[in-house]
């Protein structure tokens, strides 16, 4: 499943995609998303931060001088060099953007778990056994899903669908995104397994990623699906997924969530395919729907008499 | 069962939301029915001491249900994509033009294939000719 490129051409491109950032200022992020500069990657992580791809760190000397001292001169050679080698670059160019926005999804559920690495301390256990960690994301703020690794890999797959259905606008090279993309979050993943979960077993971690592949074939049908067919198809199949099918669902929370969304497609339809192959995007907060939920509909003011629902499968009328 | 607004609000909402032929385990509409016959059931039948006290929680539970219920008639009317609606070419993707196009056709005939076109589906996928 994992696309092999050597260890030079890493180093290559996670150089570049270092110097693809511009200095621009910070956009009002009042939309579902907005065209800004990505936060600049700081080059000496903390010493409880997790390793975040299999990728072998840059030179820190060459991260320092990154990209506030970028000379014109080698964008211009970059981009001539593109012209030149045309759609051979497209690959290593693609790994390197989709790193930085699948980075953008990964942080909308973010979590941590305090107790990891230390022996002597147990992790603390959900209902259903799932190791139950810190998380201050308005996912598990507001809508109060448990920050464990089954909400995180929902809401990132989440995201990286919106982002995968604009990569399918790409008239050339659409599988070559979507699948670097995949890529960055399967590694991912798996590093969060055995740093954060202790999975050392090979065997235990690829069954899980094995259903997790799954999971994300069975959400692009329906999350397409519901894209098609209307709100309510997209809001049972957020339901399933993200919520899996819970019975004590708040429908205001689902609204919020298929309204985000479609703010978003609406927002990626909107940019040309620069803009996203040079991952200048940013997520907005599904917390700014809840005023459109909110709005009284006028299906609550019809008299029941004169506009009775259609019989339920169990028999009942309203 | 209940008087009461919200639950013939939630009969009429749940009634017109859309049947899933994919997943007939797993639809919203009977989880849902089964959640408020389970909370309405219990409120009428349950025995407080006190009929003021009854009232005010009845009061409280129908306004947030109505809220529930006024969020499954906005998804049923489609306010958020009619709100946000897609003008730009996202629905006929430059790599696949008739890709949501086919996918429902393929959503709507698989439910009914039988075992036999199923295998053969596998197999043509798999051995893909130019």
């Amino acid at each position: 499943m994992a696309s092999k490129t050597c260890a030079s051409c890493l180093r290559t491109l996670h150089r570049q995609s270092r110097s693809i950032t511009p200095r621009a200022s910070r956009l009002n992020t009042s939309r579902a998303f907005s065209s800004t500069v990505a936060r600049p990657l700081e080059p000496n992580p903390g010493p409880n931060a997790t390793p975040r791809t299999s990728i072998p760190p840059v030179d820190p000397a060459r991260a320092e001088g990154g990209p506030k001292a970028q000379t014109p001169v080698s964008i211009k050679a970059a981009a001539g060099l593109k012209k030149v080698a045309g759609r051979a670059t497209e690959t290593y160019t693609a790994y390197g953007s989709t790193e930085l926005l699948y980075k953008e999804c990964a942080v909308q559920a973010d979590y941590s778990i305090p107790q990891a690495g230390k022996d002597e301390q147990e992790t603390p256990k959900t209902e259903s056994g799932e190791d139950l960690g810190v998380g201050s994301g308005w996912w598990h703020t507001e809508l109060g899903l448990q920050p464990t690794f089954s909400t995180w890999s929902q809401v990132t797959m989440l995201h990286m669908y919106l982002i995968a259905v604009r990569f399918r606008c790409f008239p050339h090279g659409n599988q070559t995104w979507q699948q670097h993309l995949l890529d960055h979050f399967f590694y991912d993943a798996e590093n969060r397994m055995i740093v954060n979960h202790n999975m050392q077993a090979r065997g235990t971690r690829n069954k899980y990623l094995k259903d997790m592949f799954i999971q994300w074939r069975g959400l692009l049908a329906a999350y397409d699906e519901g894209l098609v067919k209307g709100d309510a198809v997209l809001a049972a199949a957020v339901w399933r997924n993200v919520f899996k099918a819970n019975e004590d669902v708040n429908i205001k929370d689902l609204a919020q969530i298929v309204s985000y969304m479609r703010r978003a497609l609406k927002g990626l339809d909107s940019i040309p395919d620069e803009t996203l192959m040079s991952a200048q995007l940013q997520f907005g907060s599904p917390k700014d729907e809840a005023s459109v939920v909110a709005l009284r509909s006028k299906m609550m003011d019809l008299p029941f008499e004169k506009a009775p629902g259609k019989p339920l499968p169990g028999g009942k009328k309203a | 069962m209940s008087k009461s607004i919200a639950y013939k609000h939630y009969l009429r909402a749940l009634s017109r939301w859309p049947k899933d032929n994919l997943r007939p385990e797993c639809q919203f509409q009977d989880v849902m029915q089964r959640r408020i016959d389970r909370r309405f059931l219990l409120a009428s039948s349950s025995n407080t001491p006190n009929a003021a006290q009854a009232v005010a929680n009845s009061a409280i539970d129908e306004k947030v249900e109505l809220g529930q219920v006024n969020a499954i008639y906005s998804l049923l009317e489609n306010r958020y994509s009619r709100k946000y609606p897609i003008t730009g070419s996202l629905m006929q993707p430059a790599s696949n033009p008739t890709h949501y196009t086919d996918l429902v056709k393929e959503l709507e005939e698989a439910p009914d294939r039988s075992w036999f076109s199923r295998q053969v589906n596998k197999w043509k996928g798999f051995l893909r000719f130019q």
